[in-house]
């Protein structure tokens, strides 16, 4: 079978969490772009939450439960701003025998979140070994949140003693703010009242320096070194659910990837790369316990480095003919553990902003690819172009989204 | 050609940011009717048998302040029952008093009646009536020990009917909804000390699911170079607890002056008539 030629690229649509891990496309190529070709494309993916997350644990749970915390009467005197109205919370709650640590309640939250990426590819082969690409990822986000407290045995007591000693008000007050906890605590610590429900923006630009290092009829191998510059919407500090699309921060990705083409039309293709990120400073509300991100209390020199991403691939293609081929692979990807710190607040307090940041996920992908150009070549079609339409799954992880993805990849090409 | 094209793209992708907010709703307040109607009120007097008002302190922040606040609400909790026990047992006597005719026994006021007072039991109701007065010492022991660790902390106690045993009661006015405080706070004047009286005529009255909610404003006078001035202004709001001994009235006491406020507790109760 002769060469196809594919000019996909190692490729995967921007996580919608810059830095963080979410179930994109991905497809490995060890093909460079001819010397003087230029080309376009356009991908389009669509990924949707199933309702479940993975945990720190690897465990799959529900949505509801990864999102979710348990608030004891400690986390209850965190959320009083005023301190005078915080030392008689204290007393009153001592009075009425209720121990810091004895469990007040529940925040259930229901997060789902999808995603919609249109990333638009520009590239050029500079000479014959190497290719230049710039790649312009759009991504939508849609997020629904719901929160609501669930009073524990011990509150729905409390506020029955004190309505058996004539104190109404304040039985209703500890049921009312309960109950309007999350809103109340945004006014007080001075967010904005809302979330974002539907963000679209510019996710960085990737330059990306292809390099053929090695090319026969039965393996090629490619170097992909990248540069991610920083773009598009950062996180508000006043949105309360930061959706961090934007890097912040240069960072550097080296990749290689090999293909083996053993018999025709049968591919083999590994890929391994590392994303190394750096610090930078910015101004981060650092919490006052593990369980609440809430809060007044301002950094304007936290110090961030997001953490390093590395992963693994493995894709096997068949094609059929020049123009049809299958495939199918997988994908595994690592993120350390973000680097948070500053000097204003206890440190304690920015370690908070690292838990659970640590990723992994292990994505498994089908697809199938229809490639024009050697039709077109042949003049038995009229438009060089890979058609390449995609299906994507999660099937294991810690700290991320369970999430399925369809994606339509289109480049044309031209001289 | 291929300039125009890199051009465009950029063009599409950088105008195409935009973020669209959800907000986060309260969940409604349940529904609150204003009322000028004092539940149960025509069954006690309007006269307020005992009034308990103090400021915190501006600020806690030593162990010592912090474990006497806690004490100070453990004490009023425990002067709350106390009295409500008192009030309830006096209730029962005085039921026990008219039931056995004692007036007549006792003291030889009667009215026509088939069956003779029973005497000795008199006596008995007498002296646990006695008895029960006496665990009024008790009472009012805690409420100075209250006042005591509330000063202690830095806090301001109010004085009341208590302390000018003299004056006038405090009365409060169910079918009209107003106050006359004889005495709520004092002041120095040359060599004696003298009480603040305020009259309260704008009360707001709401039905809340189970209980009725009371709240009102009224200036606070400050006594300088001989004359009263203007203090900034007190807020009460306070829930209603009717029982068979009293009608209770506990909550919130604020005084907020020139921007600054301070937070406080207030409670008086009317007894069963």
């Amino acid at each position: 079978m002769r060469s196809v030629i594919l000019l996909s690229l190692l490729f995967a649509s921007p996580s919608t969490w810059a830095s963080g891990l979410v179930t994109r496309y991905q497809f490995l190529s060890a093909q460079g772009i001819p010397q003087g070709v230029w080309t376009f494309g356009v991908n389009h993916g669509r990924s949707v939450s199933d309702g479940n997350s993975y945990a720190s644990s690897g465990q799959q749970m529900s949505n509801q439960n990864f999102f979710s915390r348990n608030i004891n009467y400690r986390h209850l005197l965190d959320e009083i701003n005023d301190p005078l109205e915080k030392e008689l919370a204290r007393a009153a709650f001592g009075a009425y025998e209720k121990d810091n640590n004895e469990l007040a309640g529940r925040v259930v939250n229901d997060v789902e979140v999808e995603q919609q990426a249109n990333t638009y590819i520009l590239g050029r082969g500079i000479t014959r070994r190497i290719s230049l690409l710039a790649i312009f990822p759009v991504v939508t986000v849609r997020t629904r949140f719901e929160s609501r407290f669930v009073n524990g045995a011990s509150l729905e007591q409390f506020a029955a003693q004190l309505r058996q000693e004539g104190q109404y008000q304040r039985a209703d007050e500890i049921l009312e703010k309960s109950q309007n906890a999350l809103s109340e605590r945004l006014r007080e610590n001075g967010y904005r009242p809302a979330y974002p429900s539907e963000v679209t923006s510019l996710a960085n630009v990737h330059l990306n320096l292809r390099f053929d290092a090695h090319s026969s009829n039965s393996l090629n191998i490619v170097t992909d070194s990248v540069l991610i510059v920083p773009a598009g919407k950062k996180a508000d500090v006043d949105d309360f659910i930061p959706l961090r699309m934007n890097e912040e921060q240069y960072s550097l990705r080296q990749g290689i990837t090999a293909a083996y083409r053993p018999t025709d039309g049968l591919g083999v293709l590994a890929s391994t790369y590392y994303h190394k990120r750096f610090p930078f400073q910015k101004t981060r509300r650092i919490p006052l316990n593990e369980v609440s991100p809430l809060s007044s209390d301002l950094d304007p020199n936290t110090r961030i480095q997001y953490g390093d991403t590395y992963g693994l691939g493995l894709q096997i293609n068949y094609a059929f003919s020049d123009t049809w081929m299958v495939y199918g692979g997988r994908g595994m990807e690592f993120k350390d553990r973000d680097s948070i710190s500053g000097n204003r607040y206890a440190s304690s307090r920015y370690e908070y902003l690292e838990k659970d940041t640590q990723q992994q996920l292990t994505l498994n992908y089908l697809g199938f690819a229809v490639n024009t150009i050697s039709a077109f070549l042949a003049q038995k079609f009229i438009i060089p172009v890979d058609l390449n339409l995609q299906y994507a799954f999660s099937s294991a992880g810690k700290n991320t989204f369970a999430n399925e993805l369809i994606a339509l990849n289109m480049m044309v090409f031209y001289k | 050609m291929n300039y125009l094209f890199l051009f465009s793209l950029l063009l599409l992708v950088f105008a195409c940011s935009k973020t669209g907010y959800t907000p986060i709703e309260d969940v409604p307040e349940k529904d609150t009717l204003t009322t000028r109607v004092l539940n149960g009120a025509n069954l006690y007097a309007e006269e307020i048998d005992v009034l308990v008002a103090f400021l915190w302190p501006e600020r806690i922040s030593t162990d010592d302040q912090r474990k006497k606040v806690a004490e100070v609400i453990s004490t009023s909790r425990q002067i709350r029952k106390e009295k409500e026990a008192f009030l309830s047992r006096r209730l029962s006597l005085k039921n026990q008093f008219e039931a056995a005719d004692c007036r007549c026994a006792l003291d030889g006021i009667c009215e026509e009646s088939d069956t003779e007072p029973d005497y000795d039991l008199c006596e008995e109701i007498e002296e646990n009536i006695y008895k029960n007065n006496q665990s009024l010492v008790t009472f009012y022991q805690m409420v100075e020990d209250m006042k005591a660790l509330v000063e202690d902390v830095g806090g301001e106690w109010l004085k009341s009917n208590t302390d000018y045993p003299l004056r006038p009661l405090s009365r409060f006015s169910f079918s009209d909804l107003k106050m006359r405080l004889e005495v709520f706070g004092d002041y120095h004047h040359e060599e004696e000390t003298l009480p603040y009286a305020y009259s309260v005529d704008a009360m707001e009255l709401k039905q809340k699911s189970d209980y009725q909610l009371l709240s009102f404003t009224f200036p606070r006078n400050d006594f300088r170079n001989g004359e009263l001035i203007d203090f900034g202004q007190w807020e009460v709001e306070v829930g209603i607890t009717p029982s068979e001994a009293t009608l209770t009235f506990q909550g919130e006491l604020r005084w907020r002056h020139q921007g600054r406020e301070r937070l406080g507790i207030i409670y008086w109760e009317n007894p069963r008539r």
